[in-house]
This record gives structure tokens, C-alpha cells and sequence, in this order.
């Protein structure tokens, strides 16, 4: 008799458990008196479940607007290990807008809160919290000879924050930005640099996409031209179609793109001394000549 | 205009240019036989025949000026009379010359420039600066209009060329060609003695170039037809196009030489506002053209580029720049100088 009964606890202790373990909610809370209109109020919410147990996110209560004159500002959480448990904390932070004309007790309802465990959930319910809210002012002023003027309290002073420490760093940052754009701009060629003598694919490339954002056969011309001064301003000299092996072993950094300058020098070649303009736009497409540019000036800038 | 005249031949007809730039190859080829390491000035002569103008060679004694000039008037084929320069040759001994006959009576005879009548077609003027200028003002006439009056009528030249040799050398018992006359040739070309080791080893050495006869008379005769230039000429000119760019680079370069101070040209010590006095003709830029136009054509292109202008600019331009005295005597150096500073200066295109 006595073993069958041992049998059957030690079944009762096998079997899994039905639900999540809560095994108790504290709540530590503020003082229950003496609040005012808007003002704030933190509970803590301890509660101590098994191990595996933790919150279901979607039963927490929501942030903002609970009730006419409540409002949940904030809900932190954390949850740590305590013994052979769990303890999730739940910091709760209310406002209260009820603008009571004598004291008056407010009550902060209670709060059902799910507990997932492995095998299944338990709630957890959070109590309701009482505390007296007081008026903030006199309900007829008039009576005590008060006027407007004198019954309306003066704004508070505004407090100087420092900000030494922010302000330093901000100017030592702007001034860091606008040297950095500075040499970006010496880089590529930008204004004020844009007539920068080391610099004249990049001038180019730019002029290059205003002339062809103009279109036609004159902006063509154009970014043509454009292309031969910075040639010629690379090389010193001007430079005939002819002088392109002399330029390319002086200036071995756009030895690589040698097939597209040639062609470019034969497309300008049509386009200035044949009789086909179009041909010259064939030989190389406006697309591709904005490319060369780019590649160029790209080219120039590794080079130094 | 003068070049009206060149043009006066046979009228147009249908010349096949790429034939003719075959033989011109060969010619240019042939004449290498002979002339060996002076490849451009064979270039440079080969144009000058195409635009048919007047070539003046200049150069050392003794780098073969005589032996290109007559061996290109072997290749041209035609008749060929040469003159020798000297300072008691009048210009009737180029019209006729006189003798007692066996008979004992006297003979006037045509000269060497009437001798071949119409079908003289190259004219070889050896050290041209030591004639006098009566000369000079008969062979003016000769290469301007290809005419001389002898014997009370006009005898016309319309094949002919005339080259002229000149060493730079002596200065003794030399006339300086008046600028008039130096205006009148095509090019002005500068012969020096090649540089390369091997046709210096060559031109030593080699038993070929010991005998110029024997040289010259190795050569293939008549290769240009020299009476198939003028239409072969006025073909050239009119299939060569030439853009509008192309004549605005001519004409900024024309306006950069008269003056190179405005163009931003500046050479080391010379005044560039105060180099130049006069020159760089009308005719002269013509003749640029012309041989430019030739220039593309032997390179096989149907349009002149600038490389064509400035292939021949130095030759047809640099005789036609007359600077102020104080740089007359260096003249050959400021003038090349001058010239390379124009084309590293005047924007393309």
C-alpha cells in the first residue's frame, strides 16, 4: 500500500507541469498621496516565475492614453535569475492629468499580465494602485482678493544649461568638415580649384557634361573641344592626334585607356575636319566620351 | 594670280588619284635608292611636285642636294636643263648662248631654258646665290609665270619646276636671293647630313654612292609623267577637302606668326612684339595649303588635318618670315624656334 502510494507521487513528479510557475507579483509603489496635476508616478512590478518562464510582450500594457486622465509613459523591463527562478522586473511610469478640485482619490486599475512557460501560460495580475490627488490652485480665487494679475504665478526661470563642452566639439568638427571639403575640392577640381593646372581631365569631365547636357551637334563640338584643352594643358602643348604616342609615354597613368583616346582623336578628327559630322558621334558616342572623361581625370587624380 | 597659271594645262580631266599615289610612292622609293636617310626631304620634294611649286634646297656642301634634285628629275622624267651659278652668268646666257660656227660665221642658239620649248619640266639652278640678281629677276619671271620673252615672243613653260640649290656655307661672292624671289619657291629646304650611324656607315662605304652618274642613271625613268602633273595637281586640290576648322587654324596660325607677341609666343631672348618684320605672304599661305592638300593626299586621307599643316608649314613658311635685323642673323634658330612655339601655342581645332 505504502509502495504503490510512493509509486504514484513520484508519477505526480514525473509528469510535466500544466502551465507557467508564477510564483509571486510584489509591487513596490509610490507614496499614495500628495500628487498634482501631470504629475508622474513610478511602480515597480517584481514578478518571480520558474525559470523558463518569461513575459508575453503583447499582454504588457500599451504606452500613451489608458484612461480620460491617465497616461502610461513608459515601460521598462528587465529580467534576471534568482534562485532557482526567474525575476522579471516591470518598471512602470504613469502620468496623471485628472485636475481634481478637492482631494481625491484616483485608482490606477489592475493589469492582467501572460506568463509563457514551456508548456503553457499563467497570468500574472498586476493590482491596482490608489492615491490621493489635491487641486492646485484655489477654486475661487476672487474671494481671497486675488486678481489675475497677482493669482497667476510668475513663469519659472529658465535654467542655463551648459553647453561648453558640445559647442567645442561642434566648431572643431566644423572646422575638421569645411578643411576636409577643402581638400576635396582641391582634389577634384572643384571651385575654387577648378582652373587648378594639375587638374584639367576634372575640369574637363565637368565641362564635358554641361556641353553634352545641351545636346545637339554644337555641344558635341563643345565637349570635343573641351577635351582637346585639357590635352593640351596635360601635355603642355598642343596635341595633334600625331604627338599621342610622345603623350602617352610622358604620361603613362592613361596609357590604359589608349584604344579610347584614340578614338576619341579620330571622332574629333571627323566631326573638325571631315565632312561627316555624324560620323563622328558613330565613332564615339556621347555616352562614352562623358566615360573617357571621367576616366581620365580619375587617372590624373591617382597619379598624384 | 600665279597659281592660275600653274593650273593652265590640260583641262581637267578624270585623274585616278589612287594610281597616282601609288606612283608616288614608287617614286618616293626610287628616288631613296639614290638619296639614302633623307626620307622627309624626299617627302617634302615629292609634295612640292604635286603642288607644283618651285623647290629651293639649302644645306652643307657635299650632302647630296645636287644628287636628290637630279635623281627626283630623272624619276619626273621630261626634258631637264641645269645651269651652274656663277658671278659672271647674265641672263641671257640662261635665253642663248653665241659662238663662232665652223664656218666661221656666227650663231645664236636657244639657251639652256629654251633649249626643250614646252616640255622643259624641271629646271635645276645650281648655288643659285652666286648669280647676280639680274638673274635672279629672269628666273623670278620664270617660276612666277612660267614664261620668258626671247627672240620677240613669249616662250611658255606650263611642266615646268625649278629647283635650286644653295650652300649656306660661304657668304663670299654670294648675292642673297631677293625676298621676292624667296617668296616665289614652294619650299625652302634644309638638308643636313643624316644622323643615323648605319646610312652615315653607308654613304662611306658603300661603292653605290661613289659614282652620282652611275647612280642617278640606275634609277627608273619617268615614273610621274611630267606632263600629267598639272591635272593630277588640280585634282588633288579639288577631292582634298579642307573644314572650316582646318582654314580657322590656318588663319589663327598665320595671324600668330605676323604676330607672335599677341598669340602669348615666347621664345628666350628675343623680343617676340619686335621679331617680325614682314612676310608670311598671301601666296605663301596659299602654298601652304596647297601642299598641305598633298600632304593628306600621300598620306591617303580625302581631308587635310593639321599634322599636314604642320608637316609642311616649317618648308613653305619659314623663307617667307623676314625678321628685324637684329635677329636676321640668327635667323635659322629663332625661326625654327618660332615655329615649333606656333604650333605648341595656336589651339587645335
Amino acid at each position: 500500500m505504502r509502495a504503490s502510494l510512493a509509486f504514484l507521487l513520484a508519477l505526480a513528479a514525473l509528469a510535466p507541469s500544466a502551465a507557467a510557475e508564477v510564483r509571486s507579483v510584489h509591487t513596490i509603489e509610490p507614496r499614495p498621496f500628495g500628487y498634482f496635476l501631470g504629475d508622474m508616478l513610478e511602480r515597480t512590478v517584481e514578478i518571480e516565475t520558474g525559470p523558463d518562464d518569461e513575459i508575453v510582450q503583447a499582454s504588457l500594457p500599451r504606452t500613451g492614453a489608458s484612461n480620460y486622465w491617465l497616461e502610461l509613459r513608459a515601460i521598462a523591463q528587465s529580467s534576471a535569475r534568482q534562485g532557482d527562478g526567474r525575476l522579471h522586473t516591470l518598471k512602470l511610469t504613469y502620468q496623471a492629468f485628472y485636475a481634481p478640485i478637492d482631494p481625491r482619490k484616483q485608482t490606477i486599475p489592475s493589469t492582467e499580465i501572460t506568463i509563457r512557460g514551456p508548456n503553457g501560460s499563467e497570468t500574472a495580475r498586476i493590482p491596482p494602485f490608489t492615491f490621493i490627488m489635491s487641486p492646485l490652485r484655489e477654486i475661487f480665487p476672487e474671494k481671497s482678493g486675488e486678481t489675475a494679475e497677482t493669482f497667476l504665478r510668475p513663469d519659472v526661470a529658465p535654467q542655463p544649461r551648459r553647453s561648453g563642452g558640445l559647442r567645442t566639439g561642434a566648431l572643431i568638427a566644423a572646422g575638421l568638415s569645411a578643411l576636409f571639403l577643402v581638400l576635396l575640392a582641391r582634389d577634384l577640381a572643384w571651385w575654387p580649384f577648378h582652373r587648378r593646372p594639375a587638374r584639367p581631365f576634372s575640369r574637363a569631365a565637368r565641362e564635358i557634361g554641361h556641353a553634352l547636357a545641351k545636346g545637339g551637334a554644337d555641344g558635341y563640338r563643345a565637349a570635343l573641344l573641351a577635351l582637346h584643352r585639357a590635352f593640351d594643358t596635360a601635355a603642355g602643348h598642343r596635341l595633334l592626334a600625331a604627338d599621342l604616342d610622345g603623350f602617352l609615354t610622358a604620361h603613362p597613368e592613361h596609357g590604359d585607356t589608349r584604344s579610347l583616346v584614340e578614338r576619341f582623336f579620330s571622332a574629333s578628327r571627323a566631326v573638325f575636319f571631315g565632312d561627316a559630322q555624324r560620323e563622328g558621334e558613330t565613332r564615339l558616342p556621347p555616352s562614352e566620351l562623358k566615360e573617357l572623361a571621367a576616366t581620365l581625370a580619375r587617372q590624373e587624380r591617382a597619379a598624384r | 594670280m600665279p597659281h592660275d597659271k600653274i593650273d593652265a594645262g590640260d583641262p581637267a580631266g578624270r585623274s585616278d588619284l589612287p594610281a597616282w599615289r601609288t606612283r608616288a610612292q614608287r617614286f618616293e622609293t626610287e628616288v631613296g635608292k639614290a638619296v639614302i636617310g633623307q626620307e622627309r626631304v624626299i617627302r617634302l620634294l615629292t609634295i612640292a611636285l604635286f603642288s607644283r611649286g618651285h623647290v629651293l634646297l639649302e644645306g652643307d656642301v657635299g650632302v647630296g642636294k645636287t644628287t636628290l634634285l637630279r635623281a627626283a628629275a630623272r624619276c619626273v622624267g621630261g626634258a631637264y636643263e641645269r645651269i651652274e651659278g656663277t658671278i659672271d652668268l647674265m641672263p641671257g646666257d640662261l635665253i642663248y648662248h653665241t659662238y663662232l660656227a665652223d664656218d666661221g660665221r656666227p650663231r645664236v642658239e636657244e639657251g639652256p631654258v629654251l633649249r626643250a620649248g614646252e616640255n622643259l619640266a624641271i629646271f635645276f639652278f645650281n648655288e643659285i646665290n652666286r648669280a647676280r640678281p639680274q638673274v635672279h629677276s629672269l628666273l623670278l619671271r620664270l617660276m612666277a609665270e612660267r614664261s620668258v620673252s626671247a627672240f620677240n615672243r613669249e616662250f611658255r613653260f606650263p611642266h615646268l619646276v625649278v629647283f635650286a640649290d644653295r650652300n649656306r656655307v660661304e657668304r663670299e661672292e654670294t648675292f642673297e636671293l631677293p625676298a621676292a624671289a624667296r617668296d616665289r619657291f614652294l619650299m625652302e629646304i634644309a638638308i643636313n647630313t643624316p644622323a643615323d650611324p648605319e646610312t652615315r656607315r653607308a654613304l662611306a662605304f658603300d661603292t653605290r654612292f661613289h659614282d652620282g652618274d652611275r647612280l642617278i642613271g640606275s634609277l627608273e625613268e619617268g615614273i610621274l609623267e611630267y606632263d600629267k602633273l598639272n591635272d593630277v595637281a588640280r585634282a588633288i586640290q579639288s577631292e582634298i577637302k579642307t573644314s572650316d576648322a582646318l582654314e580657322r587654324y590656318v588663319l589663327s596660325l598665320w595671324q600668330a606668326v605676323r604676330n607672335p607677341a599677341e598669340a602669348g609666343i615666347e621664345i628666350d631672348g628675343v623680343d617676340t612684339a619686335r621679331l617680325v618684320a614682314a612676310g608670311a605672304s598671301p601666296r605663301g599661305l596659299s602654298y601652304l595649303v596647297r601642299a598641305a592638300r598633298v600632304a593628306a593626299w600621300l598620306d591617303g586621307r580625302t581631308m587635310a588635318v593639321p599634322e599636314d599643316v604642320r608637316a609642311v608649314f616649317f618648308e613653305t613658311m619659314a623663307h617667307r618670315i623676314f625678321f628685324e635685323p637684329a635677329y636676321e642673323m640668327r635667323r635659322e634658330t629663332i625661326a625654327r624656334q618660332l615655329i615649333d612655339a606656333l604650333f605648341e601655342t595656336v589651339p587645335v581645332p
